[in-house]
C-alpha cells in the first residue's frame, strides 16, 4: 500500500479491477473513484465461480474466500460482509460445508482518515484468497493480487 | 516465443526420458525435500523396491482427506511387498498443520514438505495428484483428483506394479 505524493502524476485511475482465474471470475470495485478525508468507501467484490466449482464460505473448516487489504495509515478496513452461503454435502467425508457455488457479492467497508494536504492519490492493494473445488478435485489455494488507485478530492 | 520456450522447459524438466528404456518411458524428476522433522529426503531415498506412490496434497484438501484413509490401507497392506508411499505437501503455509493432522487421522505414510515451486515443477494444479512409479522411478500412471471407487483402480494398478 503506497500513498502517492503530491508531485507524482497519476498514471491511471482504476477503481474497478477484473480478474479471471481458472476457477472463477471476480470484479472488485470501489464505490467511488475519488477519496475524500473522513469519507466512507465500500469495496464490492462480485464473484462468479465457474460452472461446477465452489469456493468455501466462512464457518467451514476450509479456507473461506477473503479479501485482505494491505495496511495503510490513511485507511481503516472494516469487517467483510458475506452473503448467505449454500450448504454443500461432501459425501466421501459425510460433511456439510458452507460454500458459494453461484455468483455472490462480498462488501468491505473502508473508512478514509485525514488525507494530508498535497496528497493527490491513494493506492489500495491487497489480495483475494480462496480455495476452490469441484466435484472431483480441489485446486490449489489461490492468492490473487488486486490494487486500485484513486484520486484525492478536496 | 519466450512463453513457448518456457512451457517447453517446464515440460522437459518434469519428465526426464529414461536412458535405459524406450523413448516413451518417463521418469519422475528427482527432488530433495524435508520431512516435518527437518531431515532431507530425495526421490531415491523414498523409492520402494517394487513400486512407489507419490501423492501431492495439502492437509485441508477435502478430496485428499477422502482418499487418504484408503491410501493408508494400501500402504499398510503392501509395504511388505515393496510398495513405498510418500505424501508431499504442496501448500507450504499448511506445513504447521501436518503433525496434528497425522495424529488426528492415525496416518503413518511418510510426509515431505514441498516448496513454493513444487506444484509447478510437478505440474500439480489440483489435489490429490499422484504418480505411481516402478522400482526405477519410471512413471506408470499419473492421476488427478479422487472419486469414490478410485481406490480400487489404484489398488489394481499397484498390484500390477508389484507383480511386474
Amino acid at each position: 500500500m503506497a500513498l502517492t505524493a503530491a508531485a507524482a502524476t497519476i498514471a491511471a485511475v482504476e477503481p474497478v479491477v477484473t480478474r479471471k482465474t481458472p476457477h472463477l471470475t471476480f470484479t472488485a470495485a470501489l464505490s467511488s473513484d475519488v477519496a475524500r478525508s473522513h469519507s466512507q468507501l465500500t469495496l464490492t467484490l462480485n464473484v462468479a465461480p465457474n460452472k461446477g466449482v465452489h469456493v468455501y464460505a466462512p464457518g467451514s473448516t476450509y479456507r473461506a474466500i477473503a479479501v485482505t487489504l494491505d495496511p495503510n495509515p490513511l485507511l481503516s478496513i472494516g469487517m467483510t460482509r458475506y452473503p448467505q452461503s449454500s450448504i454443500y454435502f461432501f459425501a466421501p467425508l459425510k460433511e456439510s460445508v458452507p460454500v458459494y457455488n453461484e455468483p455472490f457479492i462480498l462488501r468491505v467497508p473502508v473508512a478514509v482518515g485525514a488525507i494530508p494536504r498535497g496528497t493527490s492519490a491513494v493506492r489500495m492493494s491487497g489480495v483475494v484468497k480462496y480455495q476452490a473445488c469441484d466435484d472431483r478435485v480441489c485446486f490449489l489455494p489461490q492468492s490473487v493480487p488486486v490494487a486500485w488507485t484513486i484520486s484525492v478530492a478536496r | 516465443m519466450l512463453r513457448i520456450l518456457s512451457v517447453a522447459l517446464v515440460v522437459t524438466a518434469l519428465v526426464v526420458p529414461s536412458a535405459a528404456s524406450a523413448a516413451k518411458v518417463e521418469t519422475l524428476k528427482s527432488f530433495k525435500l524435508k520431512t516435518p522433522d527437518g531431515v532431507d529426503r530425495t526421490l531415491s531415498d523414498v523409492l520402494g523396491s517394487k513400486a512407489t506412490l507419490v501423492v501431492f496434497f495439502f492437509p485441508t484438501c477435502p478430496y485428499c482427506n477422502a482418499a487418504f484413509p484408503s491410501v493408508q490401507k494400501l500402504y499398510d497392506t503392501y509395504k511388505v511387498r515393496g510398495l513405498s508411499i510418500v505424501w508431499i505437501n504442496v501448500v507450504p503455509d499448511e506445513a504447521r498443520l501436518i503433525a496434528g493432522w497425522q495424529t488426528q487421522h492415525g496416518y503413518t505414510v511418510p510426509v515431505l514438505l514441498g516448496k513454493g515451486s513444487t506444484p509447478m515443477e510437478y505440474k500439480v494444479r489440483m489435489t490429490p495428484t499422484h504418480y505411481l512409479l516402478n522400482a526405477r522411478g519410471e512413471i506408470l500412471e499419473k492421476k488427478d483428483g479422487f472419486s469414490p471407487g478410485d481406490e480400487k483402480t489404484l489398488e489394481q494398478n499397484i498390484l500390477k506394479a508389484l507383480e511386474s
